[in-house]
């Protein structure tokens, strides 16, 4: 019975890998070869809306000045804009500096917070109470937005079915080490290609809670973020979707990033990721399912989404069986024919299906030669499966014990606005 | 025992080598950080102004009749005798002093520069052009850019290149193709005598305006005693506005929009498919189709005083007598209708 078990856990592990490697194939083959839908930055037109830009920061003395210098140089009409800083319990120079800003722009009104949950959702929540635009921008304090970043992204709500509108980000320190480099492989791939095609598909691109923005009534009228889901926003982009919303991707909006430096850093995040994004798993997987405003694509393509931070759990969990099965002289289960379907997962496992994806937008991007670094990236995949089984686990527990959860910030590299230039 | 030392190192080698390689790759070259320019701002007239600035900067020419812009470029001045007697000019031409008209049709290799009015004969062919009033007679091919900080008028059967813009007033006549025009106020395949222009009209304060979800054709039921509809349309489906009705929101549609005789939309139209205005309809806000666009006799975009958008993934076409105020972009081109058969 427990030899028959481990089987078919291989079955459906087989059946899995090959079903998203199918995925990646398409996304990178639409990119490349199908039709690409237009982005609204190209209109021009006097009626912009109304937006507050909503910067979280905790500690963030060392960046904060970056982010809004930049967002001075912006070119939206600054009658229809404010930014608002959320100083969420500093105990850093943070809101001193933030002051300082404010005693010179009447437009910038830092909100502190020293009390109540800390948090990027909590935080969001309450500087969306006293935002007076009508969409909400949304950066992190270590982003540098170009001049017409924001009119790109506002533009996006011209169109009243959408309900946010993602951009692109780009690491700027890419080249500080190995991990910055294959963080920028990643990051290439997953704008350039995945969420280009998705969006080109009108499938289910991502809303990623920072370099983007979304309607601030709805989200309101539907009680704010969920404060102890900590990906809020996958949760809004499957509050959208799910209720008759559109999200749209918009390649050309860039933004610089800081990517993690050290491994600690980008394990913890990945972490709180999986965790986040598997609690939406949890409460998204049925609604997806039966929504009757998604199409049978946006279904598809967002329960695959809904998985991505699961797989890798279930991926481990099949090395382990298939270990097993070796050892007790059980893993003859298939024959004939059916081991090209061995073949296949062998080969999703050598390409880690996604490199088809970060590899085509190197060529896109126009740096074709950073694919030599593409075998690099199995320290990456095993890195990242350990790191993501934790958050899966975490979220299991999150919803069995219904804990609190703490939100734990990335922490930032002392850099410089010179050193980013 | 050896076909097994032979595999294993086969395997070793299969497996390391492009690791090493990488590595290697990692340590002694460093990645290209993707360029974000920082300081970009949209501007529809981009080319023109651009050109004017370096052109005004690097004024005046030297002794040689050499003018420094990216590169060293020889000029040609209209006014000198005989500058204009080849019918091909190679030169960068400076009209500095009075109005450019030259009387036979040229080809101009290089762009035209004019301080004040230029006007080109039927035939003329040029690579770019900008000046204060421009007046392009019937026929003129332009391979880049014409710009005109007052306004531009150009004739029947003109192929206008990548841009076309005007500070003023853009009017152009029939049977032209485009790329992308510019202007507040740009008037295409008009007659003579013209329409009158439309008077502007007081858009209501959109925010939460209510949504009618998946209708494909929108009608009385749905509308105010006088044809309103107070709501923004989302679909799925084509939709139809009927003949005049009016919708005080916006409307997005997945598939095609069909903006029927005389109705008018206060708000954008965007669609997944085609986007249709028919005789007389009118959109205030932007028009952008994934597909392309189609303006029957009469119709309109956008109002006096305001600057909005059509734009079109494939390409547009402008049936006559229409106008638009502000921008229009075809990445497949777009044409003006021929008077004959607008009706």
């Amino acid at each position: 019975m427990v030899i028959k078990l481990l089987k078919g856990y291989m079955f459906f592990i087989i059946g899995l890998m090959l079903l998203y490697t199918l995925r990646h194939f398409y996304f990178t083959v639409q990119r490349l070869l199908g039709r690409q839908k237009l982005y609204y930055g190209d209109i021009i037109t006097s009626r912009m809306k109304t937006i507050s830009v909503l910067i979280p920061m905790h500690n963030e003395e060392l960046v904060l000045r970056n982010a809004l210098d930049a967002l001075l140089e912006c070119d939206y009409d600054r009658a229809l804009m404010e930014i608002i800083p959320i100083n969420d319990h500093s105990t850093d120079r943070t809101g001193e500096m933030l002051e300082e800003y404010h005693s010179k722009y009447d437009f910038i009104r830092p909100l502190h917070r020293h009390t109540g949950r800390r948090g990027k959702p909590s935080g969001l929540n309450d500087a969306m109470k006293i935002a007076k635009g009508e969409i909400i921008v949304v950066f992190d304090a270590d982003y540098r937005p170009a001049r017409n970043l924001l009119k790109q992204i506002s533009l996006g709500f011209e169109d009243p079915h959408v309900g946010a509108v993602m951009g692109r980000v780009i690491p700027y320190n890419a080249n500080k080490n190995m991990l910055t480099r294959l963080i920028s492989l990643e990051r290439s791939g997953g704008y350039q290609v995945d969420q280009q095609a998705r969006y080109n598909l009108g499938a289910v691109p991502q809303y990623g809670g920072t370099v983007g923005g979304f309607r601030k009534d709805y989200l309101l009228e539907t009680g704010g973020f969920r404060e102890n889901i900590l990906a809020e926003d996958t949760e809004l982009t499957y509050r959208l979707f799910t209720n008759g919303w559109k999200v749209l991707y918009a390649n050309s909006a860039e933004c610089y990033e800081e990517s993690p430096e050290t491994w600690n850093i980008r394990g913890r995040q990945i972490r709180r990721w999986s965790r986040g994004h598997n609690q939406v798993l949890f409460h998204y997987f049925f609604p997806t399912l039966f929504s009757p405003y998604m199409t049978l694509i946006q279904k598809l393509d967002g329960i695959f989404l809904l998985f991505v931070y699961a797989v890798p759990m279930f991926t481990m969990v099949g090395w382990l069986v298939s270990m097993a099965l070796f050892f007790l002289g059980e893993m003859n289960i298939m024959s004939g024919w059916w081991v090209i379907l061995f073949l296949g997962v062998y080969d999703s496992f050598g390409n880690f299906a996604p490199f088809f994806e970060v590899g085509t937008s190197l060529v896109l991007d126009g740096t074709p030669k950073e694919a030599t670094l593409l075998p690099l990236l199995m320290f990456n995949f095993f890195f990242y499966m350990w790191h993501i089984s934790l958050g899966f686990f975490d979220a299991v527990a999150d919803v069995v014990t219904g804990r609190t959860t703490v939100w734990d910030k990335t922490a930032r590299a002392k850099r410089s606005k010179e050193a980013v230039k | 025992m050896n076909e097994m030392k032979g595999t294993l190192l086969l395997f070793a080698l299969m497996f390391g080598l492009p690791l090493l390689l990488a590595a290697a790759y990692c340590r002694l070259r460093k990645s290209k950080v993707l360029h974000i320019r920082q300081d970009y701002v949209r501007d529809p007239r981009y080319f023109g102004n651009s050109f004017r600035r370096m052109v005004q900067e690097a004024l005046p020419a030297d002794a040689e009749g050499m003018l420094h812009l990216s590169r060293p470029e020889q000029c040609v001045f209209p006014e000198d005798a005989g500058a204009l007697a080849e019918p091909a000019v190679d030169g960068l031409v400076l009209a500095l002093k009075g109005e450019f008209r030259p009387e036979k049709p040229h080809v101009y290799h290089k762009e035209i520069y004019c301080a004040q009015d230029a006007s080109l004969p039927a035939g003329s062919r040029f690579r770019a052009l900008c000046g204060h009033r421009i007046a392009l007679a019937r026929d003129c091919q332009c391979l880049r850019w014409v710009d005109g900080s007052g306004a531009v008028t150009v004739g029947e059967d003109c192929d206008l290149g990548l841009s076309a813009s005007s500070g003023k007033l853009l009017t152009l006549g029939c049977r032209t193709g485009f790329q992308r025009l510019y202007a507040p106020e740009i008037r295409l395949a008009m007659a003579p005598e013209g329409l009158p222009p439309h008077s502007p009209v007081p858009v209501p304060e959109k925010r939460n305006m209510p949504v009618l979800y998946d209708l494909r054709n929108l009608s009385e039921r749905q509308s105010d005693s006088r044809g309103h509809v107070s709501a923004s349309l989302i679909t799925r489906w084509n939709l139809r506005i009927l003949e005049g009705m009016t919708v005080e929101g916006d409307i997005s549609g997945d598939r095609g929009v069909r903006v029927m005789k005389n109705a008018l939309v206060y708000g954008n139209v965007f669609a997944g498919g085609d986007v249709l205005l028919e005789e007389g309809a009118r959109v205030l806000g932007n028009v952008f189709s994934q597909g392309s666009v189609r303006l029957g006799p009469g119709a309109s975009v956008g109002q006096p005083g305001e600057i909005h958008s059509v734009i079109a993934r494939r390409k547009i076409y402008f049936a006559g007598d229409n106008r638009v105020y502000g921008f229009v972009s075809a990445l497949r081109g777009g044409t003006t209708g021929d008077r004959g058969d607008r009706r």
